[in-house]
């Protein structure tokens, strides 16, 4: 089954729950009118340096990973949403594959302290999770953007406390949006969708990497 | 939402009027408006309302003001961290150091940290590991550089620096003087002076009871110099790590058998928000080339 099979298990789902379609229609339109994402990173762009702590409270620099080759940069929201879940789990289920294919994963989400480590540790991951303490780099790749206050209480009522999350009160969450990052820094392929039910599949994310593998020869 | 957006809303912020805003920010003021209309609809909320002449922010720009400016901040650091960190200006960083690693140690690290970034401040505090631990925690202080006896809580994210040994220090004169090195049980009978800002204070008793060596304790204080001053006039011993600093006319041998020793570390709290100036001061006291000990 691919991941969209399985997200798409989740849409129908969740198409009973009212308050969420309602809220979920709602976000759709205001990032569709406030043309969120739209000048997120694209290819050719070169990808900002940042240093983020990961779920073990190191420091990790972008620079010092580009180094030892590409990166596959996957944001995601938090442990909190289903569909982020089903995504971390397939990424880590293709791991061997994205690494055959010289990629190095990176997951990022502004979630911080031990929701980083419950993610990790729940979902048994083994790449890298780092805590984008205030959506600097969200921001700085494109696909930063404040949850709704409709879509806040919506997820309040299922007891996700995003301010406990992140730590503060700004309500920033990205979103979903995945990069592969040449050894340049040059980013050489880009999913961004404001649609949270839609991810890059991994096996798109493999294919890229092997022709980013190949092609540099 | 943008930078560009973010930027522009700020500098209304600062400004008032969206002309001088445009101005400042160095772009059309209808594209100014623009941008911070995107903004408003993706933030879901009015930020700024105009009356007549006058540009005021609604209380939703106020209660966001302070998210932007901080989220923009935090770009405008990320990228200048990777780079160089020789933009950063008052920058202060805030460093505990336990009481017993003395000035010297820390001289060659803070020189060297002050040639590297001179942009960073660096505010010191000198503390007992417990109580350091304590101000780390209150997030009262960003990094410590400190050892703890029995291992650190798991609470605390640790990167070991050093390895430190304790030494025996004795008066000119005393029968120490003739060995390379003092054992354990060569110390039976001493008069022993306690230093009470040691983290290791209470081990002692315990060490040597261990090993069957008996003691008397004669004086106990927190200060150093007065400890070390007493042993140099003949009032006892006492143990001591091996970079102290040391008065003169003290003498000193490494304990063995066993040989007791400390795991100097640098100790922060895991998932807590990060500066540039830490990112920076963690990777300079990582490379840093501890001297060795004389001895």
């Amino acid at each position: 089954m691919s991941l969209e099979d399985e997200l798409n298990q989740l849409r129908i789902e969740h198409q009973t729950d009212e308050k969420l379609q309602v809220a979920y229609r709602d976000l759709l339109s205001r990032l569709d009118r406030a043309e969120t994402g739209q000048r997120a990173l694209k290819l050719g762009d070169a990808m900002p340096s940042f240093i983020l702590p990961d779920a073990e409270g190191r420091l990790v620099a972008s620079d010092e990973l580009l180094a030892k080759g590409p990166l596959v940069v996957n944001f995601f929201r938090g442990n909190w949403c289903p569909y982020c879940l089903k995504t971390l789990k397939a990424l880590e289920a293709s791991l061997s594959e994205i690494q055959a294919a010289g990629g190095r994963l990176l997951a990022i989400t502004p979630d911080t302290g031990r929701h980083l480590t419950d993610t990790k540790r729940v979902q048994r991951l083994s790449y890298e999770i780092l805590s984008d303490v205030d959506g600097a780099v969200g921001l700085l790749f494109g696909v930063l953007f404040r949850a709704p206050a409709a879509y806040r209480q919506v997820l309040a009522g299922y007891g996700i406390d995003l301010a406990e999350r992140h730590g503060n009160e700004s309500g920033f969450i990205p979103l979903p949006a995945t990069f592969i990052v040449d050894r340049g820094g040059i980013v050489r392929y880009a999913f961004v969708d404001i649609d949270f039910t839609r991810r890059a599949e991994p096996a798109e994310i493999v294919a890229a990497l092997a022709k980013l593998r190949d092609g540099s020869s | 939402m943008e930078i560009h957006q973010i930027r522009y809303f700020l500098a209304v912020c600062e400004t008032l009027n969206f002309t001088r805003a445009a101005e400042a920010c160095n772009v059309t003021q209808p594209a100014l408006t623009r941008a911070v209309q995107k903004l408003e609809e993706e933030m879901g909320g009015l930020l700024l309302r105009r009356e007549r002449s006058r540009t005021h922010l609604t209380e939703f720009g106020q209660t966001m003001r302070p998210h932007l400016e901080q989220v923009l901040r935090n770009t405008e650091a990320a990228g200048t961290t990777a780079k160089s960190f020789l933009t950063l200006e008052d920058a202060a960083l805030r460093l505990g150091v336990m009481c017993t690693v003395g000035p010297l140690r820390c001289v060659g690290l803070m020189t060297q940290f002050h040639r590297e970034h001179p942009g960073v401040s660096v505010s010191l505090r000198e503390g007992v590991p417990a109580a350091l631990g304590e101000m780390l925690e209150q997030g009262a202080l960003d990094l410590a550089i400190m050892a703890a006896p029995g291992g650190f809580a798991e609470r605390f994210q640790v990167k070991p620096l050093y390895r430190e040994r304790f030494l025996v220090a004795f008066p000119a004169g005393h029968r120490f003087e003739g060995q390379p090195s003092v054992r354990t049980v060569d110390c039976g009978g001493e008069s022993y002076l306690m230093r009470m800002n040691c983290e290791y204070g209470s081990h002692w008793d315990g060490f040597l009871a261990e090993h069957e060596v008996e003691l008397k304790e004669v004086y106990r204080s927190e200060r150093e110099d007065w400890i070390q001053s007493m042993v140099t006039a003949g009032a006892g011993i006492c143990f001591l790590p091996e970079y102290s600093p040391l008065l003169p006319g003290l003498g000193t041998r490494p304990l063995v058998e066993p040989e007791v020793y400390r795991e100097v570390a640098l100790v922060t709290m895991p998932g807590r928000r990060f500066s540039p100036a830490m990112a920076a001061f963690v990777k300079t006291v990582t490379r840093y080339r501890w001297p060795e000990s004389p001895h």
